[in-house]
């Protein structure tokens, strides 16, 4: 198991250095897409924390928006570094998940309804900001276009710092479920996941694991969020927190399998390449939501762990290890 | 502001119109929930493409929505009780998220579908009834009552059919203990296929109702997912006739609050009562 591990990161590292030097050196649009990938690699990492505890979220984009929004709102109305969102935003974004998680966990609501009760969330956050003028309205936010530079966080001749600033969240993020992993709380996660009631009856703090996940899955995503509103530099209800963006959060976890913490950055460096290449074939936006559907439904078919699980599964199989993955 | 009893009336009427749509998938739903323990996200999708089959029937064969109503019932059970069989059915006894995922995808799917054979712009169904009564001083818009009237109906007769027949009580019991069910010589897979087509039927028909009112576009489902699952787990889950309550209770307060608070946040009221109702009371209004 720890040779396993030991492989990952020899990878990971090479992987990380290869990234940056395409998006320094390659054409631009690679580098966007690399951008993406990554993006959207750590918005379903925190989706997947959430996993971890049973908490299937269809509101992620609840999190996603409000990193957005802070960064946006931060920068556009109150004229400070977008850099400031990295500590706001996740405050909000903790205090709205716990808000929404320890009355659940305290009062039992688990399974398809808290995947509801997150829908829900997303939906109340996407109605008000459409209706309030502070967010924007419809129109959202507008960023000004300044030149390069760090402290305004805006790079437009080359967007390889995106890359590099999105490699720094990703190997943060990694490096804490990796560790967290070879913690006591990974036991409690999975506790809490397996059997609630058992877990409580001999005594695990399921609300308490409960909650400590999905604060930071919350944290996680917004962090995403925010690195989506530096890098389109427009945000608004639609984009932002709409209803196809929780889509794209969970898709590449799902995809790549929610159980391992490179789960979702081998699915989103499947899917979101993929996307683009439909894109440029196809051109219609349509087209390739139903394509993202038409992957979802294969992969529940073929292995509901994503392919990681798929390829764990196989190796379990050989060396005779009937575990679950942690 | 000066109460005004002819606009209390009126507003209250409009949302028992629509809370009769809300009752009917609501109830649809909360039979395939009760029975399966599967959360059916693509149930409001599945009632735009039965809004959109009926436009076309409306469209190419001059067909009355209210003449295809049958055929939409026939079609849509068939239809639900196919996709139970073949794509829900492998999944059970897999992680229980797998069924939630494979409807979201299916849900995309026909969404997408929907926009790309029938484009986005909203279409209209002229019914052989329209305009509208008045009635002391109301007006009661004549496809709206309509519609309230065979919503109601259906949503009331389906009780009737789970709680007097013989069926019903095999679905109800299927419910209750589906191991002991299966001891009774119950074909507990055949009562899965069958409720799920059931519930797929209501569906359908609340689509071809929301054609003699609404202008329909693909997204027209998206309001209804949520508020379609306030209405269950107001109801209680797998409680048909709170699902009936409920679904008028929320489309009374829908249209209050789209009159008092906005057009814009009408959908945030009913989607907070969801959060509180599921918070502190997760066993439903009238639940037992």
């Amino acid at each position: 198991m720890i040779n396993k591990k030991i492989r990952f990161v020899y990878l990971y590292v090479p992987f990380c250095l290869f990234l940056l030097f395409v998006s320094y050196f390659g054409p631009i649009m690679v580098c966007d897409i690399i951008f993406f990938s990554l993006m959207y690699a750590i918005a379903s990492i925190g989706w997947a924390i959430g996993m971890y505890v049973g908490q299937l979220s269809f509101g992620h984009a609840a999190f996603f928006g409000i990193g957005a929004y802070v960064a946006a709102i931060s920068y556009v109305k109150y004229h400070v570094t977008p850099w400031v969102a990295f500590i706001i935003a996740p405050l909000i974004s903790t205090l709205v998940a716990v808000a929404i998680t320890f009355p659940s966990a305290r009062y039992g609501v688990r399974g398809p309804f808290y995947s509801l009760l997150t829908l829900a969330l997303a939906e109340v956050m996407r109605t008000t900001f459409l209706a309030w003028d502070f967010t924007g309205r419809a129109l959202g936010v507008w960023y000004r276009i300044v030149p390069d530079s760090l402290i305004n966080f805006q790079f437009h001749s080359t967007h390889a710092p995106y890359v590099a600033i999105a490699l720094i969240i990703l190997t943060v993020g990694l490096s804490l479920l990796i560790k967290m992993q070879q913690t006591r709380v990974s036991y409690g996660f999975i506790t809490t996941r397996n059997n609630e009631d058992a877990a409580q009856a001999i005594g695990v703090d399921t609300l308490k694991f409960r909650v400590l996940s999905s604060a930071l899955s919350a944290i996680i995503t917004s962090m995403s969020g925010i690195l989506y509103a530096q890098f389109t530099l427009f945000v608004s209800p639609e984009n932002a927190i709409g209803t196809y963006v929780n889509v794209d959060i969970l898709l590449p976890a799902v995809i790549g399998g929610v159980f391992s913490p490179y789960g979702p950055l081998l699915g989103s460096f499947i899917i979101n390449p993929l996307m683009w290449l439909f894109r440029i074939l196809f051109g219609a936006e349509v087209l390739h939501m139903i394509i993202r559907g038409i992957l979802l439904v294969t992969i529940v078919y073929i292995s509901p762990r994503g392919l990681i699980g798929l390829f764990t599964k196989i190796s379990s199989k050989k060396e005779g290890i009937g575990s679950e993955e942690a | 502001m000066q109460f005004d009893p002819t606009l209390f009336l009126e507003l209250l009427f409009s949302g028992l119109f629509q809370g009769a749509v809300y009752a009917l998938i609501g109830t649809g739903l909360t039979l395939i929930w009760g029975t399966m323990q599967v959360v059916n996200f693509a149930h409001c999708t599945f009632m735009t493409l039965a809004a959109y089959i009926t436009f076309w029937l409306f469209a190419l064969f001059n067909l009355d929505p209210l003449i295809s109503l049958p055929a939409i019932f026939a079609l849509f059970f068939l239809l639900g009780f196919l996709f139970e069989k073949f794509s829900i059915e492998p999944l059970i006894g897999k992680p229980r998220e797998a069924t939630l995922l494979l409807t979201l995808g299916v849900s995309l799917i026909i969404q997408n579908a929907i926009l790309l054979v029938w484009k986005a712009n909203p279409r209209i169904v002229n019914p052989i009834f329209t305009g509208s009564l008045r009635f002391y001083g109301l007006n009661i818009n004549i496809p709206r009552f309509i519609s309230f009237v065979i919503a109601t109906i259906s949503a009331l007769l389906l009780h009737v059919f789970l709680t007097k027949t013989i069926y019903g009580t095999t679905i109800r019991g299927t419910c209750q203990n589906r191991t002991a069910a299966h001891l009774m010589g119950i074909n507990v897979k055949m009562v899965y296929a069958f409720s799920f087509g059931l519930g797929m039927a209501c569906a359908g028909l609340a689509g071809v109702l929301i054609c003699l009112f609404f202008p329909i576009d693909p997204f027209i489902g998206d309001p209804f997912i949520v508020m379609t699952f306030t209405v269950i787990v107001m109801g209680g889950l797998g409680n048909y006739l709170g699902a009936i309550f409920s679904g008028f209770i929320l489309g009374v307060i829908e249209y209050f609050a789209a009159y008092w608070i906005g057009s814009l946040l009408r959908l945030t009221v009913p989607l907070l009562i969801f959060i509180i109702v599921l918070l502190l009371k997760p066993k439903g209004l009238f639940g037992d």
